[in-house]
């Protein structure tokens, strides 16, 4: 899963997007596209200094203006759930997956937390970008550390 | 894609990367691509006081758009099939 | 190269060898964050997750826990793999609260503007 399809999956979420210039801007993601323009709405945007604030019902911000994007950690798990159903259509997720697939080699290998991560957007040249690779744990479970600061 | 073949003759060298915010970053050149990106291993900072965060990193990934310059190794560069290539490169071919 | 093996991934300089690690990543605005990273793409676009900044100031640090960060490729100076059997800091470093951290982080601001505007005065003095 790329970056900005996790980004796609986070519509209709609340998020925070820092730009290169230090503004920041909260509010719940309407759209965005393949050069990550958003779109918020409800936004709250505050200086740079975090000392000045501004609410705006809408805005639409330019993808090269983004430094980077703080969403929700569900948004994560969301992504997974989305990749598993597309993959193993009426399969539920985690039964019926044990037999058979193990320790095969092969660069198919599973998708370590659904986490896909093709280059399927053309432009390839460079050669060996973002194959399957190994590790990644299984199912569930991970780490700690998810509460908000 | 002059500069690319020519780092791609460096991989398994030993590299100073000095990068455009001024950290200085020695290790082994492991492996370029078409953007100039560039991996390390090995790599040990220059500055290491001025730059605690960085002591436990082994392994790294520079962005190419990030590089100011690549100190060589002394025998880094063959100067006759540098020439050639940027020739034949100028050349178009 | 489609029939390429996995060993590929680790000698080519896709961040796919990076997939599932705990990484520092630097900005450049001159942050650290601390994160696994769970995806990228040809732009160097990073997703981290559990993400936290280490703030450092002097001796004082302190690691801020952030969450689930999408990075924008453009802005990534470096990302560097953490060796796991290692100390990530010296051991003279110690580690502070949110609270006491930004306030270092105030102090020194301060000291730098005070520094810039004191130059500024001084400027007629033609110095250096």
């Amino acid at each position: 899963m790329l970056p900005l399809s996790l980004l796609k999956t986070a519509q209709g979420h609340p998020m925070l997007v820092e730009l290169k210039n230090g503004e920041t801007y909260n509010g719940h993601l309407v759209n965005c596209d393949t050069w990550m323009n958003i779109h918020l709405r409800e936004v709250i945007c505050t200086s740079k200094d975090g000392d000045r604030f501004w609410r705006m019902p809408e805005c639409y911000i330019r993808g090269n203006t983004i430094k980077y994007l703080r969403v929700p950690d569900e948004v994560i798990d969301k992504v997974q759930e989305e990749t598993t159903k597309t993959r193993s259509d009426r399969k539920p997720p985690g039964v019926g997956r044990g037999r058979g697939r193990g320790r095969e080699e092969g660069p198919s290998g599973r998708p370590a937390k659904g986490i896909g991560r093709g280059q399927d957007d053309g432009n390839n040249k460079g050669g060996g970008r973002g194959r399957g690779v190994p590790g990644g744990k299984g199912g569930g479970g991970r780490g700690g550390g998810r509460g908000r600061g | 894609m002059l500069f690319f073949s020519y780092f791609k003759e460096l991989v398994g060298k030993e590299v100073t990367v000095e990068l455009k915010n001024d950290l200085a970053i020695r290790g082994t050149l492991h492996s370029v691509d078409q953007y100039l990106n560039i991996k390390l291993e090995n790599t040990r900072v220059v500055d290491q006081d001025k730059y605690p965060h960085m002591l436990s990193v082994r392994n790294c990934f520079i962005r190419g758009s990030v590089v100011r310059y690549v100190q060589l190794p002394p025998d880094g560069v063959d100067i006759d099939i540098l020439h050639d290539a940027t020739r034949r490169e100028a050349r178009g071919a | 190269m489609s029939g390429a093996g996995l060993e590929d991934v680790f000698l080519s300089t896709s961040l796919a060898s990076y997939l599932d690690k705990k990484l520092l990543v630097l900005l450049r605005d001159g942050r650290k964050l601390l994160g696994i990273l769970r995806s990228f793409d040809q732009f160097a676009n990073a997703v981290l997750e559990g993400a936290c900044e280490r703030v450092i100031v002097g001796d004082l640090y302190c690691d801020i826990l952030l969450g689930l960060y999408v990075i924008r490729g453009e802005n990534v100076v470096l990302i560097g793999e953490l060796d796991l059997e290692k100390e990530e800091l010296p051991a003279r470093m110690i580690s502070v609260s949110a609270a006491e951290i930004k306030r270092a982080q105030k102090a020194e601001r301060d000291a730098t503007d005070l520094k810039g505007s004191m130059r500024k005065r001084m400027e007629f003095l033609d110095l250096d």
